[in-house]
C-alpha cells in the first residue's frame, strides 16, 4: 500500500532512482520507519508484463532519453547515442541484469595501493575495506538469494556454460563455475526457481531472478513507509541559504513541474544521470554544480573493460538456452602485472537472440564475412569480459546546454577513452576467451567489440578527502551533509565484478548510517 | 496495397506481363515478384525497377542464401512511402550510376554478387547505404519467420523454459 | 505481493513425505550429504546418489544399490572466495525483518508434482536423459562444496520435485 505523502512534507527522505541502489535503499530506510519518496523516471513493470523478445523489450525498458557519447572509444563511433544499455522503469537496471553477484577481491580495494601509480590513470584507494564490507556483503547476498552462499546450490550449467566449462579446464584453469547468482536455484524469498528459460535481460518473467521492481520496492510499500512515483523525472535539486538540500523538483508523468521537499536526498539515478542531476542543480551557492567543490563531479567515468568472444563450432551449441550468464572462469580475476597489464578480469558465458547478435556482433559491418558468422549462429557459444578498467578524470559525464531534453534540460555528454591498460587487458582477454573456445574445437572465433555500457560506475567517487572525491566513506557527499549518493556512481575504482552487489551491499550500509544519523540528531 | 500477395498470380501471368529487370526478380507496372511467383509486393510510392534493386542491395547486404526474397522485401518495403520514396530513389539512382561507372549496365545488370559488392563499397560511407543497412540490421533478423533457418527458438517461457526441454543437452562435447 | 509470478508447481498434491521409504540410515546420508561429498565420489559413485536422491526427494522407494563410501575420488576445486567449510550455514543473518535484511527462508523440499507452463500445457517432470541432470546436478556443485547435494540435485530440476 503506497504512502502518499504531501509534496510539502520535509520530513521524507527523498531518494532519485529504484534501482540497485535506490531500490534497495529505499526498502531497507521504509523497513526502519523512515518515511521514504521514491521519484523513478519509468514506469512500472512487473513480471507479467516482460516481452521476451529483444528489440520489443528493449523499446519498454531501455533508457531511451537523448544522450551522446564522444571519445576514442568504438562505441562512441557504434553507437553515439546509445552509450549506455540501462533501464527507464520501477527497478531500475535490476529489471535487465544478468544476476552475477560477485565480491569485489580484497586488493581491488585498494587499486592505488596495489596496482602503483599508472599514467593517465587516477586511481585511488576506496576508504573502506573487504573486512568492513564484509557483514554487508552477507546481508546482500542473503536478500538477493546469490548462489554459493548461504548454503544455495549453484545454478545447473547450460550447453553454453558446458562448452567454456570443458575449454576452461582444458587450457589449464581451475575456478571454473556457473557462478555466484541473484538467480534463484531453489524457491527462495518467495520466489521460485530458474527454469533456464534465458532472456534474463529481457526481465525474468519468472521472478527467479532478484529485481527491486518486484523485491525491494513492493516489500518496501507493505510498510505504508514508501511512495514510489512513477513516470516522474527530477530536474534539479534545491537548498537553502545554509547549504543544505531542500527538495527535488520534478516533472511529473503529465510533465508538470512538482517540488518534494525533503530531509535529507539520495541520489540513485545510474551513473550518467546522476551526475547530470547534480550538474544541472548549479546555483548561485553552487555555480559548478551541487557536491562538486572537488571538481570531480563527472569525472572519472568506468564501464569496465568489456567485449565478447562468440565462436562458431562443427555441432549446435543453442547458447540461448537457460541462464543468459550462465558461468563464470575466474583465474585471470587477479592482479598480476606479468601479463602486461594491472588489475585483472572475469570471463563469463553471455548469449544474445539472433537480432541482437545481428546488432552487436561487428556493428557496422555487412557481407558474407559477416552473415556467414550469422549462419553459425546454432552453432555458437559465447562468453563476455569484465575487467577492470583505470579510472581516468578525462573520462567523464558533462552536460550540453546546448541540446536539451523533452523537460527542457540539458542532456549529458559521455567521454571515454580507452586507457592503454584498458587495450592492453581486452586483447589478452579476448586471446584467452579463444584460446579456451578453441580448447572445446571453435572453427572460427568473433572477438566481438564492447555494446553499450550496462556497467557504469564512477562519477560520484567515494574517497576519505574532500579534494579528490564527491562523498565520503558513506556515500554522503563531503559539501552537503543532508546530500547522498547511493548507487555505482560512488565507486572510487570499478574492480574486475559486476558492481551489482556491491552497489546493494553499500545501499543497505547507507541505510543503516542514515538511520543512526537521523536517530542521533545529525541529519 | 502495400502488402505482400502471395495468391492469385500465376506464374504464366506474371510472365507475360513482366519486364525483365536482371537480378532474379521480375517487377510490372506496380509490383515486385520473384521468378517463381511465390509473393509480389506491390508498391505505391517508389518505381517498381527501384524496389527490385533495393530487394537486391538488401541482400548483397546481408546476404542468406537460404532466406527468400521476400524477407528481403518486408525489410525494406517500409521505404515505400510518399516521404521516402525520393531519398531512395536519388540512391539508387546514385547507386546505378556507380554501376556503370565500373562498367555494369545497372546495378541489377552486374550478375555476380562480388560484382555488386564492389559497386556497394564505394557508396558505403555514404548517407543513403547507412541509413539502408542500419534499418535492415533490425528489419531483416527481428523477423520471427526467418529464425528457424538460424535455428534460433525465440521466447521459451510459454513452453516453461528449457528445464525439461535440453538447456544442457549437449552431447558431442 | 500485488501481482503473481507465473507457478511451475501446480496443483499441490499431498507432498510425498521425505524418507518415508528410505532406511534412516539411508535417509541421513542423503540429507547431510555435501556436494563436496558428492564431487569427491567417482562416476559410477555420483551416478547411484543421484538414482538415490532422485528416488528420495521424490518420495519413491530407494534402490537397494548400496551407496558408495565417502572419501576416495578426486580433488574438489573450490572457488575463488572460498567461504570457510563452516560459514555457509551460519552465514544467512537471522535478523530479517520482512524484506529486510534479513535471509528469507529457503522453501526447497516444498515437494510438489505436475508442472503446467503458463499456456496451461502439463509437462510431466521426468527423469528422461538422466545423465544430462546427474551433469546438471554436478554444475550445480562445483564451486560451491558446502551446498547440500540434494539442494543441487533440485537445482538441477527446477526445484520442481
Amino acid at each position: 500500500m503506497a504512502a502518499p505523502f504531501s509534496n510539502t512534507d520535509d520530513s521524507v527522505v527523498v531518494i532519485i532512482g529504484t534501482g540497485a541502489g535506490g531500490g534497495t535503499l529505499a526498502n531497507e530506510l521504509a523497513q526502519k520507519g523512515i518515511s521514504v519518496v521514491a521519484l523513478e523516471a519509468g514506469g512500472r513493470y512487473l513480471p507479467e508484463d516482460y516481452i521476451n523478445d529483444e528489440w520489443a523489450s528493449f523499446a519498454q525498458l531501455a533508457w531511451l532519453d537523448t544522450r551522446r557519447s564522444d571519445g576514442s572509444f568504438r562505441l562512441s563511433r557504434d553507437f553515439a547515442g546509445l552509450p549506455s544499455w540501462i533501464v527507464k522503469a520501477v527497478g531500475g537496471t535490476t529489471t535487465h541484469w544478468a544476476g552475477a553477484s560477485l565480491r569485489f577481491q580484497e586488493h581491488e580495494w585498494k587499486a592505488l595501493t596495489t596496482y602503483g601509480r599508472v599514467d593517465g590513470a587516477s586511481l585511488l584507494d576506496w576508504p573502506i575495506d573487504a573486512a568492513e564490507m564484509d557483514p554487508w556483503y552477507t546481508l546482500a547476498e542473503a536478500k538477493m538469494g546469490v548462489t554459493r552462499t548461504n548454503g544455495l546450490p549453484g545454478l545447473p550449467g547450460n550447453n553454453n556454460f558446458l562448452v567454456m566449462e570443458k575449454g576452461a579446464k582444458d587450457v589449464g584453469y581451475r575456478e571454473v563455475h556457473t557462478g555466484r547468482m541473484a538467480i534463484n536455484s531453489l524457491e527462495y524469498g518467495g520466489r521460485q526457481a530458474c527454469q533456464q528459460t534465458g532472456f534474463c535481460f529481457q526481465g525474468c518473467k519468472w521472478g527467479a531472478k532478484w529485481s527491486t521492481a518486484y523485491t525491494e520496492i513492493p516489500l518496501g510499500e507493505e510498510t505504508g513507509n514508501l511512495e514510489v512515483r512513477e513516470r516522474c523525472h527530477a530536474a534539479r535539486i534545491e537548498h537553502d541559504d545554509t547549504g543544505k538540500v531542500t527538495g527535488v523538483v520534478y516533472f511529473d508523468k503529465d510533465g508538470v513541474e512538482q517540488r518534494q521537499a525533503a530531509r535529507i536526498v539520495c541520489v540513485a539515478g545510474n551513473t550518467i544521470e546522476s551526475p547530470r542531476l547534480l550538474l544541472n542543480s548549479a546555483s548561485s551557492m553552487f555555480p559548478d554544480g551541487l557536491a562538486n567543490s572537488s571538481g570531480q563531479v563527472g569525472r572519472n567515468y568506468m564501464r569496465h573493460v568489456t567485449g565478447s568472444v562468440y565462436s562458431i563450432f562443427e555441432h549446435p551449441v543453442r547458447m540461448w538456452r537457460g541462464t543468459t550468464m550462465a558461468g563464470i572462469m575466474q583465474d585471470e580475476a587477479r592482479h598480476d602485472p606479468s601479463r602486461g597489464f594491472v588489475a585483472g578480469y572475469e570471463l563469463e558465458t553471455l548469449s544474445l537472440g539472433l537480432p541482437f547478435m545481428a546488432a552487436f556482433l561487428d556493428p557496422g559491418a555487412w557481407g558474407r564475412e559477416f552473415t556467414s558468422a550469422l549462419d553459425g549462429y546454432e552453432n555458437m557459444a559465447g562468453m563476455w569480459i569484465v575487467g577492470e578498467d583505470m579510472p581516468q578524470e578525462t573520462n567523464r559525464i558533462t552536460v550540453d546546454t546546448a541540446v536539451l531534453d523533452q523537460f527542457g534540460l540539458p542532456t549529458p555528454v559521455v567521454h571515454y577513452d580507452d586507457h592503454p591498460n584498458d587495450v592492453a587487458m581486452r586483447n589478452h582477454a579476448y586471446e584467452r576467451g579463444i584460446a579456451i573456445h578453441r580448447a572445446a574445437g571453435a572453427v572460427r572465433s568473433l572477438p566481438t567489440p564492447p555494446y553499450p555500457s550496462t556497467h557504469n560506475i564512477g562519477t560520484n567517487r567515494m574517497s576519505d578527502n574532500p579534494r579528490d572525491g564527491v562523498v565520503n566513506r558513506w556515500g554522503q557527499s563531503h559539501d552537503i551533509p543532508n546530500l547522498f549518493v547511493s548507487d555505482g556512481s560512488q565507486f572510487t575504482t570499478g574492480a574486475a565484478e559486476n558492481p551489482t552487489l556491491t552497489i546493494v551491499a553499500l545501499a543497505i550500509r547507507q541505510a543503516d548510517h542514515i538511520a543512526r544519523e537521523m536517530g542521533a540528531g545529525n541529519l | 496495397m502495400n502488402r505482400i500477395n502471395r495468391a492469385g498470380m500465376t506464374r504464366r501471368e506474371l510472365l507475360a506481363r513482366s519486364v525483365a529487370a536482371g537480378g532474379s526478380l521480375l517487377v510490372g507496372a506496380s509490383w515486385v515478384t520473384e521468378r517463381g511467383a511465390a509473393w509480389a509486393l506491390e508498391v505505391t510510392a517508389l518505381k517498381p525497377e527501384t524496389m527490385a534493386t533495393l530487394v537486391q542491395m538488401a541482400r548483397d547486404i546481408y546476404p542468406h542464401d537460404r532466406i527468400p526474397d521476400d524477407r528481403y522485401a518486408v525489410a525494406v518495403k517500409g521505404y515505400d512511402t510518399a516521404e521516402k520514396a525520393p531519398m531512395v530513389e536519388a540512391g539508387i539512382a546514385a547507386l546505378d550510376a556507380a554501376a556503370q561507372g565500373q562498367g555494369h549496365p545497372g546495378y541489377l545488370g552486374a550478375l555476380w554478387e562480388a560484382e555488386r559488392v564492389a559497386v556497394l563499397r564505394t557508396i558505403e560511407k555514404g548517407e543513403f547505404f547507412r541509413t539502408i543497412r542500419a534499418g535492415l540490421v533490425t528489419d531483416l533478423y527481428n523477423q520471427k519467420e526467418i529464425w528457424p533457418l538460424f535455428g534460433y527458438e525465440g521466447e521459451s517461457f510459454s513452453h516453461g523454459g528449457y528445464i525439461d526441454r535440453g538447456f544442457n543437452d549437449i552431447a558431442w562435447l | 505481493m500485488r501481482f503473481l509470478f507465473p507457478v511451475v508447481a501446480a496443483a499441490s498434491i499431498a507432498a510425498p513425505a521425505l524418507a518415508q521409504e528410505a532406511a534412516p540410515d539411508v535417509a541421513a546420508r542423503l540429507e547431510a550429504m555435501t556436494c563436496r561429498e558428492f564431487l569427491a565420489l567417482d562416476a559410477d559413485g555420483q551416478a547411484t546418489v543421484k538414482a538415490a536422491m532422485l528416488a528420495y526427494a521424490s518420495g519413491d522407494s530407494v534402490p537397494d544399490t548400496p551407496l558408495p563410501a565417502p572419501g576416495a575420488g578426486r580433488q574438489v576445486v573450490e572457488d575463488r572466495t572460498g567461504v570457510p567449510e563452516t560459514a555457509a550455514a551460519e552465514a544467512a543473518p537471522e535478523t530479517g525483518t520482512k524484506g529486510g535484511t534479513g535471509a528469507p527462508e529457503v522453501v526447497a523440499g516444498e515437494n510438489e508434482s505436475g508442472k503446467v507452463t503458463p499456456d496451461g500445457t502439463e509437462v510431466s517432470v521426468t527423469d528422461e536423459g538422466g545423465d544430462r541432470r546427474l551433469l546438471a546436478m554436478r554444475t550445480s556443485c562445483e564451486g560451491g562444496p558446502d551446498a547440500l547435494a540434494l539442494n543441487a540435485l533440485r537445482a538441477a530440476f527446477g526445484n520442481s520435485l
